[in-house]
């Protein structure tokens, strides 16, 4: 347990009035890849910007390498702990590269400028994220997808243990969805970087996740192995739809399909 | 930095010619309006002070004007208390005319009269037209007359007198000075005076010290603020000649009918003990 | 890619430009004497006088007070994350505009002529204005310990309406003298003081443009929004309101000492931005040297273009930063929406 690099006990939060997340429980080890899984508003979001830093005033607590996210000054968390968020947002026309360096951040001292080295961090996880082509445009012209790319480079260049990604692959085609989650796993593999993710894909879930946890309206309505909470039962009964479960012949993972209005009607009749 | 009059200096500045009023009234107007000093003071000399029920709240107003309530401000005249008081005449500057202010009281049927007093001519330019209004000319012509002679008299005096460099302050921060088309450039030459400002753009203009400096006027005259200002520069003719005057602003910077008593006080100020010698001889 | 080369270059290099303009602004004016003449020992008592008590003082104040509104200007664009924020946005420079229109009605009272020098009285009271104005606005922006960046510029927009209501009222029952002194008070203005207070503005100023020179790196963070910078380990909230208190401080002196100039604080980081790039680092001192010497030339070209009369500097400063900052948004800004 004390090895855990996310640990989560009894939290709840509520903006304002509005109750988000009540008593949940949770534990991502290095090296491990955590989904998490719900329907819109089930509270995924929520967790995540929790477990950053970025939302105050809670109950229960949170522990990110050991570090108590209540207490421990942000710069200090933020060296242990990148975010990669939904829709990132730029005020002024940075390029790519000068976003991927404010990985740096954290790392540096005062006023120091980033070092050879730093540049070179960041010039490599461009590379690897497949963004060293649009490097020194400005992050405006980019497309949404190429942007998430950058983003995601600088979350490398932050150099974490912790990796928050909060639904990274949403803007991305199948070919960069697939090599952004195995850089994800390369990290978590490789790096023994503890990754908890959104994803509303089941099948990349599916495909990269160790374990899941299934958030619905607030609570954990189901947590364990990815083979064991993707069951049938578990997937309708907290997406309220019907669901076509499968496993990939070639892989031995799930397939889940998301069944339409007309066959759900039909299986009905039938 | 002190309150100023360029005031009056906008107000006056920016007509040229008294606009003339479409009213045709056979009666004198006795119920009158009035938002601009220089002209109340015109009313008061032709003895129709009574007539006078409400002034504009920026004076100063001669007499017992000064405790008449106010109509509102020269640009934003109160148009319910103008009608409550069954004003038949409002009388205003002529820069308000020109930025169409009066169409609002002309449409309630009430008479507006604007008058430029920025300038000597527009001085008695005022008063005869103010004479016609009130069916008054025969006074009105007196006064002029006397006025006349009275600027003629201070004209005869400093007619041979050397011409002194003056410098008239209207404000310090920044520094506006009176130029060129100012009743103020007018007296100053009256009395034996060049104004140092001779080349300012308007007749109330920001100017540089700079240039007052390096023109190193013989007499100052500052209507802004302590006169001590200008001490820091003792090679001033002015400074060093205790030739540096503070003088309230309405001594000399509200025309009107007083224009030969300016006249002799800004004579005084440039060339001292001028009269004291001629009504001497 | 901002490099320590490329900002010290860059500083130095404004820094030429500053002394330039520094050296433009001392070598023209009415007077006949020019920045050759610093080193004329037979030089006269007026021509002294018109260098060393007018002309140098005058340009100094001008750099100050320009580089105060510029670097007031990019720090509240960072803040705002809005390249179209000045100075003013805030409402500082109402609060700052009631205390001078206060003090000009209250300037002859004895009381108050015998406790503060006459030419100070109105920038103490514009000054404590403007801190006035600072901590209420802030009190009101602060929800739950947090500075929310939209109610502040909520707050800053109704403060400015409120001030421009409280102004007119004092206007409506001022003589026709005090009316014209705070129309006058109300157009920006460059004056000349003495040495030693221009010592003690240069020190009340250079102290938070240094403080806020600091936070380059954490305004580039805050770009990506105050959560994005947070995550990026910027304690935002310190960042926040130091920027707005330091920002709030530079611009309440400027109005305090000079009125409302318009068109600093936002014409110059802006050009600068679309030169130079987004880079706060390099941006706030670049923009803090910029803004110096625009000002100090656009009041040269006010004391110079009709000379000898005077043009107020802000009709300066709007004419030629006006156009050449619609040129410049429709020739470079359309590609990329800045």
């Amino acid at each position: 347990m004390g090895s855990d690099a996310i640990v989560v006990r009894g939290l709840s939060f509520a903006y304002r009035d509005r109750p988000a997340l009540a008593g949940i429980d949770l534990t991502v080890a290095p090296g491990e890849i955590v989904g998490l899984i719900g329907p819109n508003g089930s509270g995924k979001s929520t967790l995540i910007r929790l477990v950053s830093g970025a939302l105050d005033g809670f109950d229960g607590e949170i522990h990110v390498m050991g570090l108590d996210v209540a207490t421990t000054p942000q710069r200090e968390l933020a060296r242990a702990l990148a975010v990669v968020p939904q829709e990132p947002r730029f005020g002024f026309p940075f390029t790519a590269l000068e976003i991927v360096l404010m990985g740096r951040h954290p790392h540096l001292a005062g006023l120091a400028f980033e070092s050879e080295a730093d540049v070179a961090l960041a010039r490599d996880a461009l590379e690897r994220c497949g963004a060293a082509g649009f490097a020194d445009r400005p992050i405006h012209e980019l497309s949404a997808g190429e942007r998430q790319r950058v983003v995601f480079a600088r979350a490398l260049t932050q150099q974490p243990r912790v990796l928050l990604l909060d639904e990274p692959a949403s803007f991305l085609d199948i070919r960069h969805q697939v090599e952004l989650y195995d850089l994800v796993r390369q990290q978590a593999h490789d790096q023994n970087v503890a990754v908890l993710s959104v994803l509303h894909d089941l099948n990349l879930a599916a495909e990269y996740c160790d374990r899941i946890v299934l958030l619905r309206e607030g609570r954990v309505a189901a947590a364990g192995p990815t083979d064991e909470v993707f069951s049938y039962a578990n997937l309708t009964e907290v997406f309220e739809t019907e669901v076509y479960v499968d496993t990939n012949t070639l892989t031995g993972k799930l397939l889940v399909m998301p069944l339409s209005g007309r066959v759900q009607r039909k299986l009905r009749e039938d | 930095m002190r309150r100023v009059i360029p005031a009056l200096a906008l107000a006056l500045a920016a007509g040229c010619a008294p606009v003339e009023s479409v009213s045709e009234t056979p009666p004198t107007p006795q119920r009158v309006v009035v938002f601009a000093p220089s002209a109340a003071e015109v009313l008061v000399a032709l003895d129709l002070g009574e007539r006078v029920v409400a002034v504009g709240s920026h004076g100063p107003w001669p007499g017992e004007l000064a405790a008449l309530e106010s109509a509102g401000s020269f640009d934003r005249p109160d148009l319910e208390r103008i009608v409550e008081l069954e004003t038949d005449l409002v009388i205003n500057t002529a820069s308000v005319a020109a930025a169409g202010g009066h169409e609002r009281i002309e449409r309630l049927g009430i008479a507006v009269e604007s008058l430029d007093t920025s300038t000597f001519a527009g001085v008695f330019a005022s008063l005869e037209r103010v004479g016609v209004l009130f069916d008054r000319q025969e006074r009105a012509a007196e006064i002029a007359g006397e006025m006349r002679a009275g600027l003629e008299r201070v004209r005869v005096a400093t007619a041979d007198l050397p011409r002194k460099s003056v410098l008239f302050v209207v404000g310090r921060d920044p520094l506006y000075v009176a130029g060129p088309g100012s009743h103020v450039d007018e007296l100053i030459r009256l009395g034996a005076g060049m104004n140092v400002a001779h080349d300012a753009t308007s007749p109330y203009q920001q100017f540089s010290v700079e240039a007052v400096l390096e023109r190193r006027p013989e007499v100052i005259v500052d209507t802004s603020g302590d006169a001590g200002y200008w001490d820091r520069w003792p090679f001033l003719p002015a400074v060093r000649d205790g030739s540096v005057y503070r003088v309230e602003p309405n001594v000399l910077v509200i025309p009107g009918i007083r224009l030969p008593e300016m006249a002799r006080a800004m004579t005084e100020l440039i060339h001292p003990g001028t009269f004291a010698q001629t009504t001497d001889e | 890619m901002l490099t320590a080369r490329r900002l010290t270059l860059c500083c130095l290099g404004f820094l030429v430009l500053l002394l330039a303009a520094l050296a433009v602004g001392v070598s023209f004016g009415s007077g006949e004497v020019s920045l050759g003449d610093l080193w004329n020992d037979g030089l006269s008592e007026r021509h002294q006088a018109i260098l060393f008590q007018i002309r140098i003082p005058r340009v100094l104040v001008a750099a100050l007070l320009g580089g105060a509104l510029s670097i007031a200007g990019v720090s509240f664009q960072a803040l705002l994350r809005n390249p179209l924020a000045d100075p003013y946005v805030l409402g500082v420079s109402g609060g700052a505009s009631i205390g001078g229109v206060v003090a000009l009605t209250l300037i002859e009272l004895p009381a108050l002529a015998a406790r503060i020098p006459q030419p100070l009285i109105v920038p103490v009271f514009a000054f404590a204005g403007a801190l006035g104005a600072l901590v209420l606005i802030e009190r009101i922006a602060t929800v739950g310990g947090r500075l929310t960046v939209y109610t502040v510029l909520l707050t800053g927009a109704i403060f400015n309406a409120f001030s421009a209501a409280v102004i007119y009222f004092i206007q409506s029952l001022a003589s026709l003298e005090e009316l014209h002194a705070i129309v006058f008070h109300l157009m920006g203005r460059v004056r000349e003081m003495a040495i030693g207070w221009i010592g003690a503005l240069a020190v009340a100023i250079l102290i938070p443009a240094t403080l806020l020179v600091t936070q380059g790196r954490s305004f580039n963070a805050l770009s990506t929004g105050e959560e994005g910078a947070t995550q990026l380990g910027v304690d935002t909230e310190r960042l926040k309101r130091r920027t707005f208190i330091l920002g709030a401080l530079l611009t309440g002196i400027a109005v305090a000492m000079a009125g409302l100039i318009g068109f600093v604080g936002l014409v110059v980081p802006h050009l600068l931005r679309l030169w130079l790039g987004p880079d706060h680092r390099l941006l706030l001192p670049v923009s803090f040297l910029g803004g110096a010497a625009f000002l100090v030339l656009a009041d040269t070209l006010a004391r110079v273009l009709t000379a000898p009369n005077e043009l107020p500097v802000g009709v300066v400063t709007a004419l030629v930063g006006g156009p050449f900052f619609l040129l410049l948004l429709r020739r470079r800004g359309a590609s990329h929406g800045f």
